[in-house]
C-alpha cells in the first residue's frame, strides 16, 4: 500500500548509477524523518565486500539495492547476476512508528527502482548474512 | 509528536468492543462493549444492572445503534465530529454495511475526512511489519488473513465462528448470584481470564470469587476447554489449519514471508502457553523450506488494541494526510465509488 512517502530524485540517479552505470556495488537509502523523504544513505564501491555492506546495517531500518553476483553449482557454472533489494528492519531498539514509516514506505521506492528482480526483508543480522541473499539470487 | 501534527480519531468497532482514540497514542482512550441497552445508554455499568435487553450493534449490523455508538464516541472522547477525520478499522462484512456506515460519517456525524483499511493490516503495521499472516482470534470469530505490502489478501482469507466466548461457557457454572445474562457472561470471562492455560501447573488452579469462595480446576479440564481452538469439528478445522490452508493456497513468492511472519493478536493469543502451542502445531504442520516465526507485540497488552494501535500510527504518518477521503469528495465523486478508489480495502 503506497501511502505516498516522497522519494528524492537523488534515489533514482544512484540506481540507474548503479545499475546501468555499475559505479557501485550497492546504495543504501534512509528516510529523512524531517522532510518525509527517501534519501541516499550511502554508497558502495564497485568492489566493496559484503560484509562492508552488512556494516551499515545497524539499529535503524534501511532500504538497499545490492548488485549481487553469484555462480550456480552446475557444471560449468553458471554467472548470476541480480539486483536484489534489501529491507532492513531491525526489531529491536526501533520505535514501532519509525518501524512503521519505513515499512509504509517501501512501495513508494520499490515503485521508483525500474529492474529490481528479488526482495529480502530482514529483522536480524542472519537474515542478511550472505548465504541468505546468495539462495535466493540463486533461486 | 510535534506541534504541526494534526491529531485524528481512530476507531475499532468490533463484535464485542469497540475501542477509540487519537492518533499517537499507544492505548484507546475510550473503551467499551459493542453493546447497548434499550434506552440507548452505553457502558458496562449500564448493560450489566436490571433486566432490560442487551442489544448487538454488529451481528447483526443494526444502522440506528451504530450511529448511536459513533455519536457516543466522539462525545466521550470530548471531541467535535465536525472537527476530526476518521480512521475506522474496516470488519465489515459487506460492502452494503460499509457503504452504509461512510454514509452515517459524512451525512449525519459529519466528519470532515474519512479512511479505512482492513484490522489485519492495521494489526500487522503496529507489529511494524508491511506483510504477515495474521491470526485474529476475536470474540465470536477468529480471522486468519495474509497482508502482503499492506494489502489484506481477502481471496486467501479465512473466517470461522470460534473466538474467544465460546471459551467463557464452562466457567458460567461458576457464577452464582442474581445477575443479567450479559454480567454473568462478564463474570465467566473473567474466571476464563484467571484461571485458562495451557501450560502445564504443578497444583490444580484456583480463582477466588467475590464472595470469598475460591473455585479450582485441574489441568485435564483446562486443557479441554482451551483446545477448541486448535480441535476440529463440524464448522471448524482448528486454527493451526486456517494458517497453514493460506500458506498453501500462497504465491510461492510470498510463502516465506508469510511462514516468517506469523502474528497472533486478539486477547485469546494472551492465554499462557498459546503461543508456544501455536508455534510448536505450526511448525510440526508446515510445508518444507518454510520456517515458522511467530512476531511478537512489545506486550502482551498490544494484542487487544493492535488494530487501534497500528490506525494511531498509520494515521500519524505525515505522508499518510494525502489519502484521506474528504467530505466534498464524497460528495462530487458519486459517493462510495471514491473509497472503493483511495481506501484499498
Amino acid at each position: 500500500m503506497n501511502v505516498g512517502t516522497n522519494v528524492s530524485d537523488d534515489c533514482v540517479t544512484e540506481f540507474n548509477n548503479l545499475k546501468l552505470g555499475k559505479q557501485y556495488r550497492y546504495v543504501i537509502y534512509r528516510l529523512d524523518k524531517d522532510k518525509n523523504e527517501i534519501v541516499v544513505d550511502h554508497k558502495g564501491a564497485r568492489d566493496s565486500t559484503y560484509a562492508e555492506f552488512v556494516s551499515h546495517l545497524q539499529n535503524e531500518s534501511r532500504y538497499a539495492v545490492y548488485d549481487y553476483h553469484a555462480q550456480t553449482d552446475d557444471v560449468p557454472p553458471r554467472q548470476i547476476e541480480k539486483l536484489v533489494f534489501i529491507f532492513w528492519s531491525p526489531d529491536t531498539n526501533q520505535p514501532v512508528k519509525q518501524k512503521m514509516a519505513y515499512a509504509a514506505g517501501k512501495e513508494a521506492l520499490k515503485k521508483k527502482l525500474n529492474g529490481l528482480s528479488k526482495e529480502i526483508q530482514a529483522n536480524e543480522p542472519s537474515e542478511v548474512e550472505e548465504a541468505e541473499i546468495k539462495k535466493t539470487v540463486l533461486n | 509528536m510535534n506541534s504541526d501534527e494534526i491529531i485524528s480519531v481512530v476507531a475499532d468497532i468490533g463484535n464485542l468492543y469497540t475501542r477509540a482514540g487519537f492518533t499517537g497514542d499507544d492505548f484507546p482512550r475510550w473503551s467499551t462493549f459493542t453493546k447497548c441497552t434499550e434506552t440507548m445508554q452505553f457502558g458496562d455499568e449500564s448493560l450489566g444492572y436490571g433486566n432490560g435487553q442487551v442489544l448487538d450493534i454488529l451481528q447483526p449490523f443494526n444502522p440506528d445503534l451504530y450511529e448511536n455508538l459513533l455519536k457516543k464516541m466522539f462525545e466521550k472522547l470530548g471531541v467535535q465530529s465536525k472537527d476530526y477525520s476518521l480512521l475506522l478499522a474496516n470488519n465489515f462484512q459487506t460492502k452494503h454495511d460499509l457503504q452504509k456506515v461512510v454514509e452515517i460519517l459524512f451525512e449525519s456525524v459529519e466528519i470532515p475526512n474519512f479512511f479505512t483499511i482492513r484490522n489485519a493490516a492495521l494489526s500487522t503495521f503496529s507489529a511494524g511489519r508491511s506483510t504477515a499472516l495474521i491470526l485474529d482470534i476475536g470474540a465470536y470469530s477468529t480471522t486468519a488473513s495474509a497482508v502482503h505490502d499492506g494489502y489484506t489478501l481477502l481471496k486467501t482469507q479465512i473466517q470461522a465462528p470460534i473466538g474467544g466466548e465460546i471459551l467463557n461457557e464452562p466457567f458460567r457454572q461458576y457464577v452464582v448470584g442474581e445477575y443479567n445474562q450479559f454480567k454473568k457472561t462478564c463474570l465467566a470471562r473473567d474466571i476464563k481470564q484467571g484461571l485458562l492455560t495451557y501450560e502445564q501447573i504443578d497444583t490444580t488452579q484456583q480463582y477466588e470469587l467475590p464472595d470469598g469462595k475460591f473455585i479450582q480446576m485441574q489441568q485435564a479440564q483446562l486443557s479441554e476447554i482451551a483446545d477448541k481452538l486448535f480441535n476440529s469439528n463440524d464448522n471448524f478445522k482448528g486454527i493451526q489449519h486456517m494458517l497453514l490452508d493460506i500458506i498453501n493456497n500462497s504465491v510461492n513468492d510470498i510463502k516465506q514471508q508469510l511462514c516468517s511472519t506469523v502474528i497472533s493478536t486478539g486477547g485469546s493469543s494472551n492465554i499462557p502457553g498459546f503461543l508456544n502451542k501455536l508455534q510448536t502445531t505450526l511448525s510440526a504442520l508446515a510445508p518444507p523450506m518454510c520456517k515458522i516465526k511467530l512476531v511478537m507485540y512489545p506486550s502482551n497488552q498490544n494484542r487487544y488494541h493492535s488494530v487501534f494501535i497500528g490506525g494511531s500510527i498509520l494515521a500519524s504518518l505525515s505522508s499518510f494526510q494525502s489519502l484521506w477521503v474528504a467530505k466534498n469528495e464524497y460528495q462530487e465523486s458519486g459517493k462510495f465509488s471514491i473509497i472503493e478508489r483511495k481506501c484499498p480495502n
